[in-house]
């Protein structure tokens, strides 16, 4: 696949489906001529670093291809913090987790009874959810999206079957074009401990509350909670480790392993124990009460065997990969890129 | 940074966000001038270029389109050179609306000159 090939496919993924055909012909057919203006000057072939050069004048795909989408709202607070090329993705983002926050904080009103609960059980999360959102995206638009040698058209990737963009690595190869096969990208640390800081909120704020309304905490919930935070915090620290000891793939892999490990056993646990939240006096508790009891372990038990196969599948995966990985190579060849592999 | 300096700034920033206002208008007013005779995406930018309407790829191609979108540009895909290219060139809806474009223009520039004190031409 030759540079623009590449480039131009990479523009295509962020185009209206629509459009996508029309526009990468008209976009490579220009990037062609001014190769062939650029070699008839210089009387000769491009090198690739040149052909690189022109192709990082033109800047990032994904800002290409906001152009044509025609949306320019941007956040801006002085000057613009975060452009119009990464605004869909982020206003996403946002909504995805004030929804989350939404139904939580809907059945803390049902649950709880009181209207102030459940803002709290609202507001405080989203306020934390969109400061850290918010500062992860400005951090990606000025590390990949205005530094034009903060990617590099040589290995910039389409979201073709060639990468997977479910997975963290693959979205940062396709965001910045690098690939460190053998070291954990810095980009993927930071991203995983976003999210996990987020997911660390979430369960800290829903906590372990003495009563809420008429029912409480039942075992399924109160015996794992703690048990359930070390297994966060612990998460939560592979990818610290791993920002300041990118080349530690194999602790990565491993802690990964031993997370989900760790996850299947107290949700197994979890679910043995049953009962997510319990009626607090159930001689007093009405019919109704005590359906919505029923009904709230119901949908919850479903959710933690759910869960539960899902991470039983990752753990498999995980360790075939540990297996797989062998010794770990040594500290200098390990920062190597796509380029020498 | 002293005082003159923050004014300095904050005139250059002033500036160059109204001289982006105002040279939006007049790029989309080059375009379809141009246009009065057909050509394809990248030949049109070096002709405007060489012209003195700096402008890149990456607002001309989206602005081609918009100006399709709205009639008043028509685009045909043609292969020359071994490769597909896409020629464009004003629609009659087009030529109308240059016209009471160019004409708008002339005005204000009358206008301009006049309220600056400038001598009538």
């Amino acid at each position: 696949m030759t540079l623009v090939e590449r480039y131009v496919r990479a523009v295509r993924d962020f185009l209206p489906r629509g459009q996508q055909d029309d526009i990468t012909n008209e976009l490579a057919d220009s990037i062609q001529s001014r190769f062939e203006d650029e070699e008839v000057v210089r009387g000769r072939p491009l090198t690739e670093d040149e052909q690189v050069a022109i192709l990082r004048s033109l800047g990032h795909p994904m800002a290409v291809a906001a152009r044509y989408r025609g949306d320019d709202r941007s956040v801006r607070f002085g000057g613009q913090l975060i452009g119009p090329e990464l605004f869909p993705t982020y206003l996403t983002v946002l909504r995805i987790n004030l929804a989350i926050t939404l139904i939580i904080g809907a059945v803390s009103l049902i649950v709880g009874n009181s209207i102030w609960s459940a803002i709290a059980g609202v507001v405080v999360p989203f306020v934390i959810q969109f400061t850290i959102v918010t500062l992860l995206f400005i951090w990606v638009d000025r590390r990949w999206l205005r530094d034009p040698d903060g990617w590099d058209p040589r290995t910039v990737n389409s979201m073709g079957p060639d990468i997977d963009v479910s997975t963290l690595d693959g979205l940062a190869v396709q965001l910045i074009g690098k690939q460190h096969t053998r070291a954990v990208a810095i980009t993927t640390s930071v991203l995983e401990i976003g999210l996990l800081a987020l997911a660390l909120t979430f369960w800290l704020a829903i906590g372990l509350p003495e009563q809420i309304g008429f029912v409480e905490p039942g075992p399924g919930w109160a015996d794992v909670w703690l048990a359930a935070t070390v297994v966060i915090l612990f998460a939560l620290a592979i990818p610290v480790v791993n920002l300041f000891r990118p080349t530690w793939t194999r602790f990565r892999v491993a802690g990964h392993a031993l997370t989900d490990i760790a996850s299947i056993a107290i949700l197994a646990v979890s679910l043995m124990l049953g009962s997510w939240v319990v009626l607090v006096d159930p001689a007093s508790a009405s019919a109704e009460q005590q359906d919505l009891v029923e009904l709230i372990n119901t949908i919850i038990r479903i959710s933690v065997a759910f869960t539960l196969v899902l991470t039983a599948i990752n753990a498999a995966l995980e360790i075939r990969r540990l297996v797989r990985i062998g010794r770990p190579r040594s500290e200098a060849a390990a920062v190597s890129n796509v380029k020498d592999t | 940074m002293s005082a003159v300096e923050t004014t300095a700034t904050n005139a250059d920033a002033a500036f160059e966000n109204l001289r982006l206002e105002l040279r939006r208008g007049a790029l989309v007013l080059a375009v379809l001038a141009r246009l009065g005779t057909e050509h394809y995406g990248y030949a049109l930018r070096k002709a405007l270029v060489d012209q003195g309407m700096d402008i890149d790829e990456n607002t001309l191609y989206p602005l081609l389109r918009r100006l399709e979108t709205q009639g008043l540009l028509d685009s045909t895909w043609r292969e020359t050179d071994s490769r597909p290219k896409r020629f464009y060139r004003l629609s009659a809806v087009g030529e109308e609306v240059l016209d009471r474009l160019l004409k708008q223009w002339r005005d204000l520039d009358t206008t301009i000159r006049r309220i600056n004190g400038e001598a009538s031409e």
